[in-house]
């Protein structure tokens, strides 16, 4: 029953997002799941990859799938946080301020190169994503539900970047590659038509309300003891082996935990098993774990490492 | 004040922590000294709290050695010596206070606390009662709590709850091998907590003299002087008449036992009405023991003299416990040598000429000496009042300022004139001292007799009969005798209106079950001898025990007792065993190990079942059965009972190699 669920599990729309993601983006399943369930955490998504292996149209895939709005902001280095969360225009016909939002009121946001715009502008959307509610000329406006942003970054080694610093890192639920496609996906590709012409003809598999009620389950799925012991452990781990420059936060251990609900929900589970935070555990803490000393592994490597080196108690 | 080593490297709430035990532990010795001790050691821990807390400079060294110099004189100009109980307990108070002003080390820290311990020690050579028990228990707590918090070390100060916490866990863990040290260390003979020198001191009780007037207020002492378990019936008041020193000189104002005194057999031409008991009598330093009239046996090491009072051969400077039977019914002393005879007539005419003059009336009056007695008794009767605040009687002729003038007084009163009064009658006289009544736990049927029952009567010789126990107090106030001291005057020493509102009686059944317990203590705690310890292993069927057969045993069970206490503390660390599910998978895991497919140890179940269906499609049914189970078990609802054992059923027989 635990076993064999996703048999069952044909008429799921999250399933169905997934094989009409799958039609756009091709040859990434793990990732589009990935950040289904990402979204399903209610959790920010962070793609980090080189230009043109398909971040945007990713994003602007999931948002037609889940019938949400959608904006997307290039950032740049002299993107301003007003470009961001909109501005006050004097009207002259009615002698009054009136507000204009700005792109983040959307509920999927597209945050494209993030790292090429200045902390300033960074620490803008970012506050968004924490609070979900923007402040604007002394007023506080709430933001649209659901919010999510996906936000892209190029390789930090690439020239004019502004690399997030790690605490504005743990705001993002998890990190992504999407990395190039295989062969035979990228020979589709090539005959295939444009990929953004397809975007306009998805048609919605779920809306904004099922979306929520979806995500309000995600922490309803079962947690055993047994599960959290192994949860701990891992957290334990880089807290105390000397791999790690650092360990990983009780927040890092609390998304884990989300992501792999939100992951047992999409595999159509009550209960999470190891697979379910084997399966999250390199996106979630990939960009949260730095490797120490001179043969440094960073990133997904080092989250890597950790699922091998600790035993499922 | 000023020197040349600061303080910082002794922490300050350590230190007052210390300080703060040490006055707990030296608070009870503070009201048997002497003033200037109690000041003494009080100031210098005072200075030492002011030290440490102001983080000042250590005094001089050489005003500490003038200190100590001086509070050793003051110790010998004390006492005349250096040792011994008070004197040297007072030195050791002195010298510990010394040790605290002069420690700069934490390695004297650690050596006032162990002075501390055996200051504690100290406190059961003055009481061993069990409130003090408790005390030092308390003590001893504080002090471990002392050392644990030393022993911590560097750092931020431990609180109150990690200092106490783990001092009473120790203390909890060294309980058993407590209870084993004490039942089984070897005993020697004598009490527990005694030194030779000073335990008769200010001990109170009965005297060997008796000297009515000298003394114009009788304190009511609640102090316990022996207790009796009588084998069966308790016998009525009016018969529990406890024989003490009999006194037979009389020198016109004083009664003093006789000096010479021949032992005698316990023989009686009647002795009826047998009871059997056991007495737990008090240490009083003399040499006299207690039985009910008249005494029909003689319990070890003791003898009767003629007048049929028991005395042992050592004074009685423990806690002793002797089995006896009396006679309640009795004649005795039929024949009376001219040599005693004329001894129990003895007087002075010269000293109280009424009272003399008075017997003699009576005698001359009637003939029969029961006729002369009877009139005593009436004429007592009729004009005397019995109370504990008598007016003194200061003049030469005692007896009858009391008799004519005062007509004020309590037993002793009554007893000594009425023998004077007999004498001059020409009969043949003597005062018995000892205790009369008590008062009976309902708890454990069990008779307390207190120095407030001391009494004195009078017996008579009477041709044919022998002595005759008269008691010329009942004749005043008949109460006395028949229901005990506490109905003659109300109950002692406690607050009259207390008792008075003490309707249901819950305060005093409160004190009887208080006095059980102290029984209990005494007995078994205090009272835990030689010959108990032998009676009470025997009954554990522990046999022959010499004391190297004993230190052997002891030995042996103290080892037996603290390696089962740390065995406990291992097994508590140890891993718990793992649930059934776990055990069942991790054999099943085993299984497939020998058959080549050994489970990573981070492989979650079902990689592990993916892999095993791929490697072995034989194996597929039955091992998606098991882990389906372990999986729930473990990660699911759980499994119930019949479940479970399916799950262990399905590995037991799983045959993958």
């Amino acid at each position: 029953m635990l076993i064999d669920a996703r048999a069952r599990l044909a008429a799921n729309p999250v399933e169905d997002v997934v094989s009409r993601a799958s039609r756009v983006i091709l040859g990434k399943e793990g990732q589009i799941r990935l950040a289904l369930a990402c979204i399903l955490a209610r959790g920010h998504l962070l793609i980090e990859d080189v230009p043109g292996v398909g971040k945007t149209t990713l994003s602007q895939a999931l948002a037609r799938l889940l019938g949400l709005d959608y904006q997307r902001i290039q950032f740049t280095s002299d993107l301003l946080p007003a470009d961001i969360i909109g501005v006050s225009i004097f009207e002259r016909e009615s002698s009054t301020f009136r507000f204009h939002p700005g792109p983040v009121f959307a509920q999927i946001i597209l945050a494209d190169e993030i790292n090429r715009a200045s902390p300033k502008a960074q620490s803008a959307l970012l506050e968004a994503m924490e609070e979900h509610q923007v402040t604007a000329e002394g007023e506080t406006r709430a933001l649209p539900e659901p919010f999510f942003v996906i936000a892209t970054q190029n390789p930090q080694n690439q020239v004019g970047t502004f690399p997030l610093p790690e605490s504005q890192l743990d705001r993002f639920l998890m990190r992504l590659k999407l990395g190039y496609p295989d062969a035979k996906a990228e020979r589709e590709l090539l005959r295939g038509e444009e990929r953004r012409d397809i975007l306009p003809t998805l048609e919605p598999a779920i809306d904004a309300p099922r979306l929520m009620a979806l995500q309000a389950a995600v922490p309803q799925v079962g947690v055993s003891d047994a599960l959290l012991d192994y949860v701990q452990a891992l957290v334990a781990h880089t807290r105390q082996s000397p791999k790690y420059a650092q360990g990983l936060s009780p927040r890092a251990g609390l998304a884990v935990l989300r992501a792999a609900q939100a992951w047992a929900m999409m595999q159509g589970r009550t209960q999470v098993l190891p697979e379910d935070v084997q399966a999250i555990l390199p996106a979630v803490v990939g960009h949260r774990l730095h490797g120490a000393g001179e043969s440094a592994r960073g990133g997904f490597d080092a989250a890597a490492d950790l699922l091998t080196a600790v035993a499922i108690p | 004040m000023s020197a040349a080593i600061p303080n910082a490297a002794l922490d300050a709430r350590g230190v007052m922590w210390l300080l703060g035990a040490m006055l707990f532990v030296v608070a009870p010795h503070l009201a048997r000294m002497p003033e200037w001790v109690g000041a003494f050691f009080v100031l210098m821990v005072a200075w030492r709290g002011w030290v440490a807390w102001r983080a000042l400079h250590f005094p001089l060294r050489w005003v500490v050695f003038l200190l100590t110099v001086a509070a050793a004189a003051g110790t010998f100009l004390q006492y005349g010596r250096l040792f011994g109980r008070d004197a040297g307990t007072t030195l050791l108070i002195l010298m510990a206070a010394m040790k605290l002003v002069e420690m700069r080390t934490s390695r004297e820290v650690l050596l006032a606390i162990h002075l501390g311990f055996v200051l504690v020690m100290t406190n059961f050579l003055y009481s061993q009662t069990i409130p003090m028990g408790i005390y030092m228990l308390a003590c001893v707590w504080i002090f471990v709590a002392t050392l644990v918090g030393y022993q911590r070390g560097m750092g931020r100060p431990a609180t109150v709850a990690e200092r106490l916490v783990p001092a009473g866990k120790l203390l909890a863990q060294a309980l058993p091998l407590m209870v084993v040290l004490f039942v089984l260390f070897p005993r020697v003979t004598g009490p527990l907590w005694a030194l030779p020198q000073d335990a008769r001191a200010g001990i109170s009780g009965l005297s060997d003299t008796m000297t009515p007037g000298n003394i114009s207020k009788l304190i009511q002492s609640e102090a316990t002087a022996f207790r009796v378990e009588f084998e069966g019936d308790i016998p009525a008041y009016q018969w529990l008449y406890f024989r003490g020193p009999v006194l037979w000189a009389f020198d016109g104002r004083s009664w003093r036992m006789s000096e010479f005194s021949p032992a005698a057999a316990l023989e009686y031409p009647k002795s009826e009405r047998p009871v059997k008991y056991t007495v737990t009598l008090e240490p009083h330093g003399k040499h006299w023991l207690f039985a009910l009239d008249v005494p029909g046996t003689l319990p070890p090491g003791v003898s009767a003299r003629h007048d049929l009072q028991l005395r042992s051969v050592r004074p009685v400077d423990a806690r002793l416990r002797y089995e006896m039977t009396s006679y309640l019914d009795y004649r005795f002393g039929e024949k009376l040598p001219a040599g005693f005879r004329e001894f129990a007539l003895r007087f002075n005419t010269w000293q109280n000429p009424r009272t003399i003059a008075l017997g003699r009336q009576w005698a001359a009056e009637n003939p029969d000496p029961r006729r002369v007695i009877g009139r005593a008794l009436q004429y007592f009767n009729s004009q005397f009042t019995y109370t504990l605040e008598p007016p003194l009687l200061e003049s030469d002729d005692p007896y009858d300022e009391f008799l004519f003038d005062k007509k004020r007084g309590f037993c002793e009163h009554y007893a000594g004139s009425f023998a004077l009064l007999m004498r001059a009658a020409g009969i043949p006289s003597r005062i018995v001292t000892g205790y009369q009544g008590g008062e009976i736990n309902p708890l454990n049927r069990e008779l307390i007799v207190r120095q407030a029952d001391a009494h004195a009567w009078v017996e008579v010789w009477l041709e044919g009969e022998g002595w005759v126990r008269i008691d010329p107090t009942s004749a005043v106030s008949p109460n006395r005798i028949d229901s005990g001291i506490n109905a003659a005057l109300g109950p002692i020493g406690v607050i009259p209106s207390l008792i008075a509102a003490d309707r249901l009686g819950i305060l005093s059944n409160l004190r009887f079950a208080w006095d059980a317990l102290n029984s209990q203590w005494n007995q078994w705690v205090l009272g835990y001898n030689i010959d108990r310890q032998r009676q009470f292993l025997t009954r554990l069927g522990i046999d022959a025990l010499d004391w190297m057969t004993l230190a052997l045993w002891l030995g042996g069970v103290s080892f037996a007792v603290a390696g089962l206490v740390s065995l406990w503390l291992v097994a508590r660390d140890l891993p718990r065993r793992d649930p059934p599910a776990v055990r069942a998978w991790k054999r099943y895991g085993d299984k497939l190990a020998q058959a080549g497919l050994a489970r990573a140890p981070h492989e979650g179940p079902l990689d592990y079942l993916a892999r095993v269906r791929a490697a072995r499609p034989d194996l597929a049914q039955e091992a998606g059965e098991i882990t389906e189970r372990y999986v729930q078990a473990r990660y699911g609802k759980g499994l119930t009972a019949p479940e479970a054992k399916e799950l262990a059923r399905r590995v037991r027989d799983f045959r993958p190699a």
